[in-house]
């Protein structure tokens, strides 16, 4: 047991004594005086305080005199802000004021449409999970799908009229991944769009249209595998034995972020043939 | 009196078949040989579904409630309806949340050649402070047989179901199978009383055949007692019979769509012994479930919450 421990547990026991024998003396038996217990706690109150206090001097003023902390590795010239919300100008400059100093570079997009394009073709994001605690979900599908559903509800769709919907990819061989050809790219719908990929594009939004779609239910829940298995029509060849494979494994993946990072890793590893 | 006989094979050897399971038909033409004709006439065999062997808790519709320590390597007992249905979901939705279920219930995928394959089980590294570098989650595969009114050549023994093949490249030892579970279920007995006097939704659990191929197989329409707003998604698939391949168009499996017929009860019983052509290698399994129990257990009817 370490001293602090029975220290404090020695304290702890004659505080307990204390009050019984103030409270109630004849539970005591008359061998303790109340006084002087009394007198007992508050002195080994105040010494253990007064001790601490001279301990904590010591180390500062003695024992760390002349300590000078080490130059961090990453300085302000490192870090890089992003200021993510536009319509709220009191809310940015107050975060802008915030801000340290040493911080000279500072983005900040007015134009949601291009973050939104930046973010569907990420590929740092795709490389982070949400959480330690979720090792197989994916950061860059999370902020899209929150994207997707901030942007319905704000056109007044309630999260049952949403849809997903999913769009056969029409892109040729020589079609660029880029931002830039995100925001070009009529299979791209700014916002609601959450998987933009070779092998399809994949929607959230309140109007399907007569494109395939399926519902997301009555509330937000887990059910990628649910939505995905009752797509009115299959956005992919399901003939092709390497998207039948991606078809099945979907069936099996409830997490919404999870299974769009799943398609985009296995369009990157098959997508390219050779394989059956 | 109708049985069932419950088997879940181990899968011990990479699969190179069907993706979403391994068909009716496949497992039919794996034991026919292996059998007396008589068994071989009377025989139907439900499709096969993939199964992870992990950690668990039973969902609210089963028997039983709570924790279930490790699922997918036995059968639990079957007393309700709902029970027969615990494996047959791909979606696995007993896995624990707290687990990272998604990428457990997801194959790890093997390459020969060329050739992708599912892997019959799957390496999970662990943390370093834990003393196992790393651990496994292996693939099982649960289907059913039955047999047709009047015959009775149940239970199949082990000694015929243990080491069949099924799927692609048999002959390069892909496709394994080997018995770790059988169990017995009289459907006449379970109890159906959550499918009973309430409007009810049907899942179809495999493929339901609306046109075939196959010489003397009658097409059929999407049936009367199932109703829905859009179309059901359709989906061509094959039948492979002796070297003969048919095409089979199908409804396919994973829509639901609401049940508007009578005689809830006879039907959820047909729907275990399948309906439709072709019911005997698989096709046309479906599952009733009550509308106001979504099959996403997180998803509560907003009627539920108070809020409509």
């Amino acid at each position: 047991m370490k001293a602090e421990r029975i220290t404090l547990s020695g304290v702890g026991a004659v505080l307990l004594l204390t009050t019984v024998a103030v409270l109630t003396p004849s539970l005591t038996l008359g061998l303790v005086d109340w006084h002087s217990a009394f007198e007992l706690l508050l002195w080994g109150t105040t010494v253990l305080f007064a001790t601490s206090a001279l301990v904590w001097l010591v180390l500062t003023y003695v024992i760390g005199a002349g300590y000078e902390p080490p130059t961090p590795v990453h300085g302000g010239d490192d870090i890089q802000v992003r200021i993510l919300t536009v319509d709220a100008a009191d809310v940015v400059q107050a975060t802008v004021d915030s801000l340290p100093a040493t911080f000279d570079r500072l983005v900040l997009s007015t134009d949601a449409e291009v973050l939104h394009s930046r973010w569907v073709t990420s590929q740092a994001a795709a490389a982070f999970n949400e959480s330690v605690y979720y090792p197989y979900s994916s950061l860059q599908f999370h902020v899209l799908l929150v994207a997707a559903l901030l942007d319905n509800y704000r056109a007044g769709h309630a999260f049952e009229d949403l849809h997903l919907v999913a769009t056969p990819s029409a892109a040729m061989p020589d079609q660029e991944w880029t931002a830039e050809a995100a925001r070009e790219s009529e299979e791209v719908e700014p916002h609601r769009t959450v998987l933009w990929s070779p092998v399809c594009a994949l929607h959230v939004t309140g109007e399907p249209g007569d494109r395939p779609s399926a519902s997301l239910g009555s509330c937000p829940a887990r059910s990628f595998a649910d939505t995905w298995s009752r797509l009115s029509r299959h956005p992919f060849d399901a003939g092709d034995r390497r998207w039948r494979r991606l078809d099945a494994q979907l069936r099996r993946i409830r997490s919404w972020s999870t299974a769009l990072a799943y398609i985009e890793d296995y369009v990157a590893v098959y997508g390219d043939g050779g394989v059956a | 009196m109708t049985r069932i006989q419950q088997v879940l094979f181990r899968l011990e050897s990479d699969y190179g078949g069907y993706p979403y399971h391994v068909t009716g038909n496949a497992v039919y033409n794996a034991i026919a040989r292996r059998v007396d004709a008589r068994t071989r006439k009377a025989l139907h065999v439900s499709h096969g579904v993939f199964v992870p062997g992990e950690y668990g808790e039973y969902p609210a519709a089963h028997s039983e409630s709570g924790y279930a320590g490790v699922l997918g390597k036995s059968l639990p007992s079957v007393e309700t309806y709902a029970d027969l249905f615990l494996y047959r979901d791909a979606a696995q939705r007993w896995l624990l949340d707290s687990r990272p279920r998604d990428a457990h219930n997801t194959f790890d995928v093997t390459r020969h050649g060329g050739r992708l394959a599912f892997a019959p089980s799957c390496w999970f590294g662990r943390p370093a402070e834990v003393r196992n570098s790393k651990r496994s989650v292996q693939w099982f595969m649960q289907c059913y047989l039955h047999t047709g009114r009047g015959d009775d050549v149940l239970p199949i023994g082990e000694d015929v179901l243990e080491g069949l093949r099924v799927g692609a490249a048999r002959n390069y030892g892909f496709g394994e199978l080997s018995v770790v579970d059988m169990q017995l279920v009289e459907l006449d007995e379970l109890d159906y009383s959550r499918v009973e006097d309430t409007s009810l939704q049907l899942e179809l659990v495999s493929p339901f055949v609306l046109s075939s191929e196959y010489p003397g197989a009658d097409g059929q329409d999407v049936p009367w007692w199932w109703e829905t707003d859009s179309q059901v998604r359709r989906r061509e698939t094959r039948l492979v019979n002796d070297g003969d391949v048919y095409t089979v168009e199908t409804v396919d499996h994973g829509q639901v769509v609401e049940f508007v017929g009578t005689d809830a009860v006879r039907t959820a019983k047909n729907g275990v012994r399948r309906v439709g052509t072709h019911s005997r290698f698989g096709f046309g399994e479906f599952r009733l479930r009550p509308a106001a129990q979504d099959r996403v257990p997180a998803r509560v009817p907003a009627v539920q919450r108070g809020e409509a």
